[in-house]
């Protein structure tokens, strides 16, 4: 027993197995960097990639590496990766400490490069536990509002929701309002981009806070980053034939952008349309000058082909008939989506990424120094 | 793109294809006296090429750090500033630069031909973070292309150790130890580059690592470096194989920094 772990110690520790390991962690990276991956683009992307790639799909695909960062082969190789380290910093600060004692790691000539060493494996540890919590329990949601809009945090109020496997489900159930969007823009790129907001809880204040691009919001353990921000036309609805109601809200669209040119446009999918396998595309014309002044609202109704059967643009406080439908355009608002993470492993792998640094530097600045001094031998 | 900085960035270009060519002459003919008129080309080619990047930051109101033009404007402007300071302090072979002039011309072309209009500086890259990133994302490439440039020359060496031409160059193990402490310093700066991006990343987007194309390319990169470090230390991988490792490592670190979106689109502006 005692010879079997011996053995098993002796190979998990390894350097041998480190290297293959590492090679391993490369080329499925390398997979997941070119093939699409599950979550970055859409099922129906991703099919038509694979029938356009028949023979690689077959070899890649039982591995899962369409969804190579979350395959079994990704998450054993990175654990076994993660118990080499262990186990060979293990071995290495016990083989140091019996050398020359625990003094060894802190003086003498070699006390930096080996504190360099083991704090380096140590916090790539701490880096791999960090990314596991991150991986297990964060709970990553998207949802976009107009001006006004109030969002109470729940999770059928996200429009996109990942949790982690291991998180239990757990919402805050206060509310955000989005009070005010702005944008700034030069030669037609944006410039600035911030969101009021405003939180509340069932009773108490009214907390003020403002969200910018790189200036997240953190509210009861929640970071609000502000993801992208874009215009909601209020659009009224009617059939034509019987007057009936369909729609009357604000429809955020998504912005698209083309260097300085910029379009506004997204789909109802309203059971209406769907039942009759049609699509009402909205967009918000032309991008540049007219937005804020002249808003124009395009309607295209499209067949489940993707074929325009009927359109028609109509200014604010307009109303237009295309198809069977009377569409009346209200009102322009702002609006913005917002990215809220709840990640519990963060904490832990900024840690380590910082105790990596100072790993990597005890290790190499003494070695460096010496390159500096050293006269008359080899080149750098 | 200023007149100024068209006329400045023409005049770079044509001085460092003039040390290159002196360079390379002094390389065949073996005239020494040739070497030091490449090296004062290309001191005075990093001086306009300074002037470049100046007129380019004023006119644009920002670092010139936001497109591929000036990302690789920067970039070059690192590699041969780190290749001239290293070797006015002797330590790294001046022949070197046979492999990093060429490089940097290349790196700057293909910049200049993804267009040089000044764009505004966007609210993602105004984040103290951007510097950090950038710059030590230009150092690394900068150490690392010199150690390409070593492992070129090594595997020449090798190749034909009684090559005429080759003689001034240092022994192979010589040109084996700079390879691999030039790779050190650049996987030190490759790291502060990757912790310095994942926590710009986490107030950008709200994650610090998303597995975006190119982040994981860079990530890539700096294992297959870690891969260079560990296999020389603990199989002891040196010369030729050490060699043909940095120059697969290059190749790797060139998809990071410019062949990503031959694989699809990805979020991470990169050069």
């Amino acid at each position: 027993m005692k010879t079997f772990l011996n053995s098993l110690l002796k190979v998990l520790s390894s350097s041998k197995l480190a290297l293959t390991l590492v090679l391993v962690v490369i080329l499925i990276s390398a997979a997941g960097a070119m093939l699409p991956q599950q979550g970055m683009y859409t099922a129906h992307e991703i099919a038509q990639w694979q029938e356009a790639h028949p023979l690689v799909t077959s070899l890649l695909r039982p591995l899962g590496l369409f969804r190579a960062f979350h395959s079994i082969l990704f998450l054993v190789t990175v654990s076994l990766l993660a118990v080499n380290t262990l186990t060979c910093t293990l071995l290495r600060m016990a083989r140091v400490v019996r050398d020359g004692g625990m003094a060894v790691l802190f003086k003498g000539p070699a006390a930096l490069r080996n504190t360099g060493f083991i704090v380096l494996h140590l916090s790539l540890i701490l880096l791999f536990a960090g990314g596991a919590l991150s991986v297990g329990l964060t709970m990553d949601g998207l949802t976009v509002l107009t001006e006004g809009q109030v969002f109470k945090e729940e999770h059928n109020n996200y429009i996109r929701l990942v949790e982690g496997p291991l998180r239990r489900e757990y919402h805050r159930g206060f509310m955000l309002r989005l009070a005010k969007v702005r944008v700034k823009y030069e030669k037609g790129y944006a410039v600035e981009m911030a969101a009021d907001v405003e939180t509340r809880e069932s009773s108490g204040p009214v907390e003020k806070a403002e969200i910018k691009i790189n200036e997240p919001f953190t509210y009861r353990g929640l970071d609000f980053t502000l993801n992208d921000v874009g215009y909601s036309p209020r659009v009224s609805i009617r059939d034509n034939k019987s007057g009936q109601l369909l729609v009357d809200s604000f429809v955020a669209l998504k912005t698209f952008r083309d260097g300085p040119k910029r379009t506004y446009r997204d789909f109802l999918p309203l059971p209406v349309f769907l039942q009759k396998k049609q699509w009402v595309v909205i967009t918000i014309i032309p991008a540049m000058d007219r937005e804020e002044n002249q808003p124009l609202l395009q309607v295209n109704i499209e067949d489940e082909n993707g074929q325009i059967t009927a359109k028609g643009s109509v200014p604010m406080n307009g109303n237009i008939h295309v198809g069977e439908y009377d569409f009346a355009f209200t009102a322009l608002r702002r609006s913005a989506s917002l990215r809220v993470m709840d990640d519990p492993g963060y904490e832990i792998a900024a840690i380590a990424l910082w105790l990596t640094l100072i790993g990597i530097l005890s290790r190499y600045i003494p070695d460096i120094k010496g390159w500096f001094k050293a006269s008359g031998g080899p080149p750098f | 793109m200023s007149n100024l900085e068209i006329i400045l960035f023409w005049v770079t270009i044509f001085i460092y294809v003039g040390a290159f060519a002196v360079h390379i002459f002094s390389f065949i003919t073996r005239k020494e006296r040739m070497l030091k008129i490449a090296l004062w080309l290309l001191w005075t080619g990093l001086t306009v090429h300074t002037a470049v990047g100046i007129t380019r930051w004023i006119t644009g109101g920002h670092p010139p750090v936001t497109d591929t033009y000036e990302l690789n404007l920067i970039g070059t402007w690192f590699t041969i500033l780190l290749f001239l300071i290293f070797e006015k302090i002797k330590k790294v072979e001046i022949n070197i630069a046979l492999a990093v002039i060429p490089v940097s011309f290349l790196v700057l072309g293909y910049g200049y031909l993804s267009g040089t209009e000044i764009i505004p500086m966007g609210p993602a890259f105004q984040s103290p973070w951007l510097i950090v990133h950038v710059i030590f994302a230009w150092l690394a490439f900068g150490f690392y292309a010199i150690a390409t440039g070593a492992a070129v020359f090594l595997l020449m060496k090798l190749k034909n150790p009684e090559g005429k031409r080759l003689q001034k160059l240092p022994a192979p193990g010589e040109l084996d130890i700079a390879g691999y402490r030039f790779i050190v310093l650049g996987f030190i700066n490759h790291a502060v580059m990757l912790v310095s991006g994942a926590i710009w990343a986490k107030k950008l987007w709200g994650h610090y690592w998303s597995w975006d194309p190119l982040e994981t390319w860079s990530l890539i990169a700096f294992l297959f470096y870690a891969f260079y470090l560990h296999a020389r230390s603990f199989l002891g991988w040196k010369m030729k194989r050490a060699a043909w490792l940095t120059l697969l490592g290059i190749v790797i670190l060139a998809i990071s920094f410019w062949g990503v979106e031959l694989f699809g689109p990805t979020p991470h502006p990169g050069p």
